[in-house]
């Protein structure tokens, strides 16, 4: 039971996801009717999914949903923003539901419903603007092509030919055969094509019918009750509605590849072989060239989705990959661990290594430089599994900045690029927030009102851009609006107010933008309820830097501001470099590194080394590690980079490029400062990685400090109390 | 004014639509109020329907009227068969909500 509605769970949040989604692109005007039945074809989804767990509370409301959906497709209801508005929140609706239903499995039932009574009315209110029974009754008034939608009823739509009565058939014993075989739901005899009595020939015949059928098999045995007058008549059989999705279903289950479409269509039960006979002659004879699928959906044969998921078919079937049937759901857990094998399994590799060049034996070498190259392989097809494209990501985002632009008045557009980029799964995951806080601060603050825009001469409709790329073993995404842009002379007044910088500093533009990344920062003189409360893009900064990324700003007044998160592709490997404190090794990630000097003792002032009459900042590791050996002869400086500073850390000895993969540190080391995780090196040996980030700052806050109380002893033990602070933010 | 009443039994079909088209619409041109009893046809097909329905709707083109006023049960039947309970209003009416829920 519990896995059952595990997996319920997550596909009803996939399938709100695309509903979401489809409900979104349906207001911007996309497609209308195929959009609409992909959202119909979600609600419904979720709707059988929840019934198949006995969540009846989500059942029910889901069907209300869909009613409204329903009454969309066949034109009764508009798309109008407030549909779209009322539909997306009883998504949302549901979306609660199934949080709740995730926080309290054991409460699967009734309890969850309540807050959706009054969603509830007001959907019911736009779906059931006909009474079910006077929908009936209408259909006498206008019967023609209006199937009336019967949950299982197929719908046949016959229009007799002159002659069928003459040739001795009457229509009325074919609908009499009919009921005799099937259950007739419902009829509508066709008067419509009745001439005045003057012109009125008594022996022709001018009737149709529409009937609803229930309880055929399948096509081909409604198909043969008309068979007498087969050429005589327009015959349109119409599957349920509820078979279409079968027959979708069917058709993207079908193990051929390379069929005609017709074939497709026609061995999912969908047509008939007499259709599609019929189809290809019509084809031949108007030799348009029209596509077959195009004549059947004129001819009422099938409907246009069924076609629709069978040229889908057809061309997955060209397509050699086959993805989507391909796909596979595997816990994360499970991958997880899988990786972390593959981690150790480097780590043993390297081992290997290292013993058999000890060995000495040629052969047991070759024999491991080839199982390496194996282990490197399935290393990197193992954190590609983790690969997830960020275009999931961003198009969540279409919700926010609709909601978000309507809160503020204002009308932005999103703009998604680069969807395809993929990176790893756990960073993805660590983004959203950061992401969402610049999407927000864009359109709050950085895209002007309608107004403003129109007197700048810009289009009024805002533009969010989101981009996202590859560059350098790195992904760079973008949050970039075309907004009034940074406002640089205000920034430097409230840095100059707060302490940050002093009034005589000259700055350059973009060292100035920076300064918004300062703890508590913001220019704004109004609070909002979506930002501007003076806590932001010091988080975002943080939770960036926390994903060893970097955050860049760059701006142009009027023409907009873009910020660029600048991410590893993965968190779970570091090209590092390793250095050594007596018999320990540290590990540098790589990107860090500016360039490594031999310490000079002649240029060190305690804490501080003069490098090219510059000064910069350094930290022993020896001391701050507390190792209690003395240092030797020679020591080596590394000149680190972290958001935009500088300092060197002093160590024994360098030992090179070192590419790893990183352990996290166990929860006891949780407050450990100075370090951001544990690696094994071939030889077994433990390697601490060095936390860049953390170090810079204490390094540079050592030197501030010394600034600040003008004295010169060394800090040595102060340094990690300072460390704290910023590392407890 | 008068009713004209007419009166068709027997087979209401194909065989005899040319007939009975001339009874009902030469009674129509004569009359303002044509009463048709239909309580002795025996079969009736669609031809029949068909005559009727124009019946209806000629009188109404006309602003003449219509009405049946009595039906055999073959002729119940068929309308019921069909769901053309408004082809014979009248004494036997039939809600044509009801029927379309059954028919």
């Amino acid at each position: 039971m519990d896995e059952l509605i595990a997996v319920f769970i997550q596909e009803a949040r996939e399938h709100l996801e695309a509903f979401e989604q489809g409900l979104l692109s349906l207001q911007r005007g996309e497609s209308g009717d195929e959009m609409l039945n992909a959202i119909f074809r979600s609600a419904h989804t979720i709707k059988g999914a929840a019934g198949a767990v006995e969540l009846r509370a989500i059942e029910r409301f889901t069907h209300v949903l869909e009613e409204v959906l329903d009454a969309m497709r066949s034109g009764s209801t508009d798309a109008s923003a407030e549909t779209v508005d009322l539909l997306l929140a009883s998504g949302d609706h549901i979306a609660a539901m199934v949080d709740q239903l995730e926080a309290n499995p054991q409460a699967a039932g009734e309890a969850l419903d309540d807050d959706g009574e009054s969603l509830r009315e007001r959907l019911s209110a736009l779906s059931g603007k006909t009474e079910p029974l006077s929908a009936e009754a209408a259909g006498v008034a206008e019967p023609v092509g209006a199937p009336t939608d019967m949950g299982g009823c197929w719908h046949v739509s016959v229009r007799f030919g002159a002659d069928v009565m003459r040739q001795g058939i009457d229509p009325a014993a074919l609908v009499r055969y009919l009921g005799g075989q099937m259950n007739i739901r419902h009829l509508t005899t066709i008067t419509e094509g009745l001439p005045t009595a003057e012109d009125l020939d008594p022996e022709r015949c001018y009737l149709g019918f529409e009937i609803d059928l229930e309880g055929a098999q399948h096509k081909a045995q409604i198909e043969q009750a008309f068979d007498f007058v087969r050429d005589e008549c327009e015959l349109r059989i119409l599957p349920p509605e509820s078979l279409i999705d079968d027959y979708i279903e069917l058709i993207r289950a079908l193990p051929e590849d390379d069929m005609y479409l017709g074939e497709i269509l026609v061995s999912a039960g969908v047509i008939t072989r007499a259709e599609l006979a019929r189809g290809l002659s019509l084809q031949e004879a108007s030799g348009s060239g029209a596509p077959i699928g195009e004549i059947l959906v004129d001819n009422g044969a099938v409907t246009p989705e069924v076609v629709h998921a069978a040229v889908a078919h057809q061309a997955r079937a060209a397509d050699h990959a086959h993805r989507e049937s391909r796909l596979l759901r595997v816990p994360s857990d499970r991958l997880d661990a899988l990786i972390d094998l593959v981690g150790e399994l480097v780590i043993a590799s390297a081992s290997a290594q290292l013993f058999a060049h000890e060995s000495g034996s040629g052969a047991l070498v070759e024999a491991n430089a080839s199982v390496a190259r194996l282990v490197e392989e399935v290393r990197d097809s193992a954190l590609q599994l983790r690969m997830v494209t960020i275009g999931e990501t961003f198009k969540r985002f279409g919700r926010v900045v609709r909601d978000t632009a309507r809160d503020v008045g204002k009308t932005i557009e999103l703009d998604i690029k680069g969807a395809d980029t993929e990176l790893d799964k756990s960073v993805v995951e660590r983004l959203s927030d950061p992401l969402m806080h610049l999407v927000r601060n864009a359109i709050d603050h950085g895209i002007e009102n309608t107004d403003e825009r129109i007197a700048a001469n810009k289009r009024s409709a805002g533009t969010v851009t989101l981009n996202a790329y590859h560059d350098s073993g790195n992904v760079v995404i973008e949050v970039r609006d075309n907004g009034r842009g940074l406002n640089t002379p205000r920034i430097q007044e409230k840095a100059i107010e707060r302490g940050l910088v002093n009034a005589e500093q000259t700055l350059s533009d973009s060292e100035i933008h920076q300064l918004i990344f300062e703890p508590g920062f913001s220019t704004s003189s109004q609070v909002t309820s979506l930002s501007g409360r003076g806590v932001g893009m010091d988080v975002v900064k943080r939770s960036i830097v926390a994903l060893r990324g970097t955050v860049d700003v760059s701006s142009e007044p009027g023409q907009g501001t873009c910020f660029a998160l600048r991410l590893p592709l993965t968190l779970a490997i570091i090209d590092g470099f390793l250095v050594s404190v007596d018999a320990s090794c540290y590990v540098v990630p790589l990107d860090n590194v500016v360039e490594c000097i031999e310490l000079d003792a002649g240029q060190t002032y305690g804490n501080v080394l003069r490098l090219r009459g510059e000064v910069l900042p350094i930290i022993h590791l020896r001391e701050l590690f507390e190792v209690r050996s003395a240092p030797p002869r020679r020591q080596n400086v590394v000149v680190l980079q972290a958001a935009g500073m500088r300092a060197g850390i002093v160590v024994d000895a360098l030992r090179g490029e070192f590419q790893t993969v990183i352990k996290p540190l166990g929860q006891l080391f949780r407050h450990l400062r100075g370090i951001s995780g544990s690696t094994i090196m071939g030889n077994g040996e433990v390697a601490l990685i060095v936390d860049v980030q953390n170090l810079v700052a204490v390094a540079a806050n050592q030197c501030h400090a010394r600034h600040d109380t003008g004295h010169r002893k060394t800090l040595g033990h102060s340094a990690p109390e300072q460390s704290r602070e910023s590392a407890g933010v | 004014m008068a009713h004209a009443p007419i009166r068709i039994s027997g087979d209401m079909t194909i065989y005899r639509a040319g007939e009975i088209k001339d009874l009902i619409f030469d009674a129509m041109a004569r009359e303002q109020n044509i009463e048709a009893n239909l309580d002795e046809v025996t079969r009736i097909d669609c031809a029949g329907v068909q005559l009727l329905a124009v019946a209806h709707a000629e009188a109404e083109r006309r602003d003449k009227s219509f009405r049946v006023v009595g039906v055999s049960q073959a002729v119940s039947d068929m309308i019921g068969l069909l769901n053309l309970e408004h082809l014979i209003d009248g004494p036997l009416i039939m809600d044509p909500v009801q029927g379309a829920s059954h028919g």
